[in-house]
């Protein structure tokens, strides 16, 4: 069967993280997910809401908060960042490979990039990372449904990141995984070029894909994806 | 009977930074997820080898998840009973065999 690349329209964070499950668990095949969330604070699995983002300030400004499947620190995500995911049964699923992926799209722009911190991705010239990854395998075997997926940023707004990702008491008594600070710069390149930069490379490495846009993910299952990654319970507890 | 990781993944994990367990009372199938560990950014199912009911869960593992790398059979995850089906397990010799097969 030929890979799959789906393109997000959404950019609200429970229906495109309900969205990557579903597809990560009907997944057959090769899949590439391209999306973006508006103005939302992305957490690990194993975090602690309130002890990694100022949730006064979040609510404030209207920033959502949402909670991946996957392992990690908390990230933020506006219309500047581009976010990728490999979809794959575990047998197919090669890190290094989707890396090579990103990187060579990177190269178009006449951007070098590097591995950086644990499995990141930073501009080679300076080490500032530009892009973060987590990972989530599920299944028994190696035709297990898993994923990796990461971030691009491109124009994402850095000062709201910083403001957003820092907790409002820093005498809080931490639970859970604990975010990692890094140095992170954007590309400043247009996300539009990007996504059919990182398609060439995609196709080129595993032969022509079909497209599809969000709807190829069944309703029904997005649907209890969404409303179960949108819990309070799901949300805050750890 | 006390489950957990076996001991070639915590040497293949470099380090465990947070683990998801049932809680006591809860029903495991053989074969579902009935917790998870996170190494380095990568959050992974745990799959229950039996049929039964968790009879307790080992907290100062949850507390302290490094102890899966440096005592991986000490650090049994949970201990299920009443069980009422279980999947092929291997003796420890026999698994000692089965991983010099692997890479």
């Amino acid at each position: 069967m030929k890979p799959l690349i789906v393109t997000g329209s959404s950019n609200d964070p429970y229906h495109n993280l309900a969205i990557e499950e579903t597809l990560k668990t009907s997944c057959g095949r090769r899949i590439l997910y391209l999306w973006q969330n508006d103005h939302t604070v992305v957490i690990g699995r194993h975090q602690d809401a309130v002890a990694e983002c100022n949730l006064e300030k979040m609510e404030e400004d209207g920033i959502i908060l949402a909670k991946r499947i996957s392992g990690g620190g908390a990230v933020y995500h506006d219309l500047g960042n581009l976010n990728f995911t490999f979809i794959a049964p575990r047998g197919l699923l090669s890190v290094d490979e989707d890396f090579g992926i990103i990187s060579e799209a990177m190269q178009a722009f006449g951007i070098e990039t590097c591995r950086t911190g644990n499995n990141d991705l930073g501009v080679a010239v300076t080490g500032a990372k530009f892009s973060g990854s987590a990972f989530y395998q599920s299944g028994p075997d190696d035709a297990s449904p898993c994923f990796h997926h990461g971030t691009i940023l491109c124009s994402c707004d850095i000062e709201k990141m910083a403001l957003y990702l820092t907790p409002s008491s820093a005498k809080l008594e931490r639970h859970g995984v604990q975010s990692v600070r890094a140095r992170v710069t954007n590309l400043g390149l247009d996300i539009e070029a990007v996504k059919k930069s990182i398609i060439s490379v995609f196709e080129k490495s595993y032969g022509e894909s079909d497209r599809s846009g969000e709807e190829c993910a069944d309703a029904n299952m997005v649907n209890e994806a969404k409303d179960r990654l949108s819990s309070h319970d799901w949300l805050f507890s750890i | 009977m006390p489950c957990g990781h076996q001991r070639l993944c915590p040497e293949r994990a470099w380090k465990h930074s947070f683990r998801k367990s049932s809680r006591s009372g809860d029903s495991v199938a053989f074969d579902t997820p009935f917790c998870d560990v996170e190494s380095i950014k990568t959050v992974s199912d745990v799959y229950s080898p039996v049929t039964g009911k968790v009879i307790s869960v080992n907290e100062e593992v949850i507390d302290n998840p490094t102890l899966i790398n440096t005592d991986p059979y000490g650090s049994w995850f949970a201990v299920i009973g009443e069980i009422t089906a279980k999947g092929e397990l291997l003796t420890s010799e026999e698994y000692d065999e089965y991983i010099k097969t692997l890479k």
